[in-house]
């Protein structure tokens, strides 16, 4: 198992114009980005690469959702600490992101200085 | 005396023949004075030979004039035969005869006695009476006297009273002692008395020998019966008047009885033509009911043809105008069960030839009701098309028929054809106006059955096109929402890296401003899909504790960060105002009012105003701008409505029907105070939603 790469976010949206902006807008920033399309390459990504520092996660996708991932990461020991902010435009975010253990969420449309809070707080 | 024999018969031959003859024979002297007679001429009245012979005969004639006449003709010779004549019996009694008599002259010419023959005139019953004549004649008397139902009594020729019987006395009131030889005018009222009606009685009695009178009578109290009078004139052999018999029935109880009983019967009349006219306004009330619950134009046609069977047809058909402009039957209806099958097969089977033919038709073209009483067969088969629709014809009855025109506003929609089967139940011009009542309530509701199918149509195909639209409008929302959202980010980040050089600051400056156009654009893209949901009813708030001063100063910094040239002054009578709301939407709300403060304000100071009053929250969001006209304030929360004129003001007029929505959502309103030229101010009361904390006691 790589060693965790904190400075890594890995964004997982299945909107390809969103989780491109997200991205772009981290590297414009000075972090690395990586932009994955939908949870099963999100997994085969953490089990393949270093840890990253922060996950973004979309809710709405297929084939598994936002639930699914997060039932995966529960499962896998070595993955305990991973921190997962929810991207929604779901009014219902907060109550979302309690129930799911998320480590806060960011209600789309993303506002910078949110993301950047975020980003700040969970990767070097 | 001829004699067969030339022997003479002796002289006791004669007086036993005299002595036994059934005929009365008497010879009177001319002074009147009875000479001879035999057994059969006395014995008859009741007298003995003494107390007859030797009398004068005018002793026993009960008519002086009679018998003056009589010797008057014998005097002068004449022969009289079968005289009529009325002799005095020993009783009192009075016995009819005839009289047969001449004089018996000598040479001289002098009257020696009359040879006179006396026959009785039989009366009815005397020979046949088991009790005899005399007897007979009491118990008639007797009876007479003792008839109680009627009045009976005689009157003189000139109307005085001469006898009264019991009846007479029960029915009148007076006694036998009282009456006798009054005038019977006495017993008539003063107003018939006035007009002569007692004398022209007796002389219409006089001259027609008997007349029956009905009519107000009085009493000896003075009180009036009503009486049925019969007056029978009396005349002597010679038709001489010497009086009259009457005969008076009291039927005061008898008119009462047809009275009360005619009484009865116009007021049974009277009830039953009113029973007869609230049937009909009923029937016209369960008509109108009946037609005013239906809507279903198909339906509504078929309970006409429905409603008229068997109150008012034995059966009944509706044609109606169908989709082609053809007067179609619609509805046969049979009242009949045994003709049901019949009815069906007549209401399927449609001859577009005969929906082009008949005397609907002609209903329907001229709009005037046709009554034929009685369709005779000749008609019928002329009015069939062929030899199919007369059996049909013939099987369902038609022996009276009413067609009337069912007429709306636009003209004739339909014709009620309305037919009775049997003989002898044939309609009359009292159905006629009936059955065009039945019509007119039965076109109104035809004609709003069409309207309502109609409408409903043209609802459900509104319904599917706002439906559509509300859909297209939310997913167009959605879609646009997304690439919108990740182009503002990118737009933001260019903007931050453009900005770190000084090279980039010009381009930093010009993607700041095609962020604006952008977030102005995701601005009007929230608008639409907040519309479609509050459409859809999916629009939900998700209220929340908050602090709405820290919102406040949130939403005007943000402002300010936009518009950073105009001012804007908050004031707030609490550091913090805690309360049940959603966050997001009144975000939504302060922007829009504080946006509109700076867009409509020409560059004045905005001022906000937060207090608490009770359980409310006031917030006012205050410029001097423009202002509205009042006219304008009336409809700027209304959708797609705005104040300011559209070349001057962008906007697509969704942003205050939206806070409206939001503000009426969460309990509260809104309302907008304002002076064209002076500005505007616009004050959202919201409740609360929390308990007011205790005040907490100082230590």
């Amino acid at each position: 198992v790589p060693p965790p790469s904190k400075r890594v976010i890995l964004i997982v949206d299945d909107d390809h114009d969103v989780r491109e902006a997200v991205a772009d807008t981290l590297i414009e920033e000075g972090y690395e980005a990586v932009a994955l399309a939908d949870v099963p390459a999100a997994l085969a990504y953490l089990r393949q690469q270093p840890l990253p520092g922060l996950v973004l996660l979309d809710w709405n996708m297929t084939p598994m959702n936002g639930l699914h991932f997060m039932a995966e990461i529960a499962k896998e020991p070595a993955w305990s600490g991973l921190p997962v902010v929810l991207l929604t435009a779901d009014a219902k975010a907060p109550d979302k992101a309690q129930a799911a253990a998320f480590a806060g969420y960011l209600k789309k449309p993303v506002r910078l200085p949110e993301l950047f809070r975020f980003a700040a707080q969970y990767s070097q | 005396v001829a004699a067969l024999h030339s022997e003479p018969r002796t002289r006791d031959e004669l007086r036993d023949f005299v002595d036994t003859a059934a005929v009365g024979m008497h010879w009177v002297a001319a002074d009147g004075t009875i000479l001879w007679a035999n057994p059969a001429d006395y014995e008859p009245l009741g007298f003995a030979a003494s107390e007859y012979v030797g009398h004068n005969i005018a002793e026993f004639h009960a008519d002086r004039d009679v018998l003056a006449d009589i010797l008057r003709r014998l005097s002068r010779g004449e022969r009289i035969t079968d005289y009529p004549a009325r002799l005095r019996c020993r009783d009192g009694t009075l016995k009819e005869v005839t009289i047969t008599s001449s004089v018996l002259f000598d040479e001289q010419g002098r009257f020696l006695h009359t040879r006179c023959l006396t026959r009785m005139v039989p009366t009815a019953g005397d020979e046949h009476h088991p009790l005899g004549r005399q007897r007979a004649a009491d118990a008639l008397h007797l009876f007479i006297d003792n008839v109680q139902d009627y009045a009976m009594f005689l009157l003189d020729a000139g109307g005085h009273i001469e006898t009264w019987n019991r009846g007479a006395k029960r029915i009148k009131g007076y006694e036998a002692g009282e009456i006798i030889g009054q005038h019977f005018s006495i017993f008539y009222t003063p107003e018939d008395i006035k007009a002569s009606k007692p004398q022209r009685l007796l002389a219409r009695a006089a001259a027609e020998m008997r007349v029956e009178d009905e009519g107000w009578r009085v009493r000896k109290d003075g009180s009036r019966f009503w009486a049925n009078v019969v007056i029978t004139a009396l005349r002597d052999e010679r038709g001489e008047l010497y009086g009259f018999g009457k005969v008076t029935r009291d039927l005061t109880a008898r008119r009462a009885m047809e009275d009360q009983a005619r009484r009865l019967a116009e007021e049974r009349a009277a009830r039953s033509a009113a029973e007869a006219a609230e049937a009909r306004v009923r029937f016209l009330a369960d008509v109108g009911a009946a037609l005013s619950a239906s809507v279903d134009y198909d339906a509504t046609l078929r309970k006409v043809a429905e409603l008229v069977v068997p109150r008012l047809a034995d059966w009944s058909t509706v044609f109606a105008l169908d989709d082609e402009g053809v007067f179609r039957r619609r509805a046969v209806i049979v009242g009949d069960p045994a003709k049901a099958e019949l009815a069906r097969e007549y209401e399927q089977e449609f001859s577009p030839a005969r929906h082009r033919a008949g005397q609907h038709l002609e209903v329907a073209r001229t709009g005037k009701s046709v009554l034929l009483p009685v369709v005779e067969r000749s008609l019928l088969e002329s009015a069939a098309q062929n030899e199919e629709h007369l059996r049909v014809l013939d099987g369902l009855g038609v022996r009276s028929c009413m067609m009337v025109p069912l007429t709306s506003r636009d003209g004739v929609i339909g014709v009620l054809n309305l037919m009775r089967s049997e003989v002898g139940r044939e309609y009359g011009a009292g159905d006629l106006v009936l059955a065009e009542e039945v019509a007119s309530r039965a076109a109104l509701a035809i004609e709003n059955a069409r309207l309502f199918r109609e409408q409903r149509q043209i609802a459900s195909e509104l319904e599917a096109a706002l439906r559509i639209r509300d859909e297209f409008l939310a997913i167009a929302g959605h879609e646009l929402r997304t690439p919108l959202a990740a182009m503002l980010m990118q737009i933001e980040s260019l903007q931050r890296a453009a900005g770190r050089t000084s090279e980039g600051q010009r381009l930093a400056e010009r993607l700041a401003k095609a962020g604006a156009a952008g977030a102005r654009l995701a601005t009007l893209v929230d608008q639409l899909l907040d519309v479609s949901r509050i459409q859809a009813g999916s629009f939900s708030l998700d209220p929340r504790p908050m602090d709405l001063v820290a919102l406040v100063r949130d939403v005007a910094s943000r402002q300010s960060d936009q518009t950073p040239t105009v001012e804007i002054r908050l004031d707030a009578d609490v550091g913090e105002l805690t309360g049940l709301w959603d966050r997001e939407r009144l975000d939504q709300v302060l922007t829009n009012l504080l946006s509109n403060a700076v867009k409509y304000g020409q560059g004045s100071p905005v001022e906000i105003s937060l207090r608490r009053r009770g359980g409310e929250a006031v917030l006012e969001v205050s410029d001097r701008g423009i202002g509205i006209s009042p006219a304008a304030q009336q409809r700027i929360f209304e959708r797609f409505e705005r104040a300011a004129a559209s070349s001057d003001y962008g906007g697509i007029g969704l942003g205050l029907w939206i806070v409206r929505q939001i503000v009426e959502a969460s309990g509260g309103r809104i309302e907008v105070r304002s002076q064209p030229g002076q500005g505007s101010t616009f004050i959202v009361s919201v409740p609360i939603g929390l308990e007011e904390e205790p005040a907490r006691a100082a230590p």
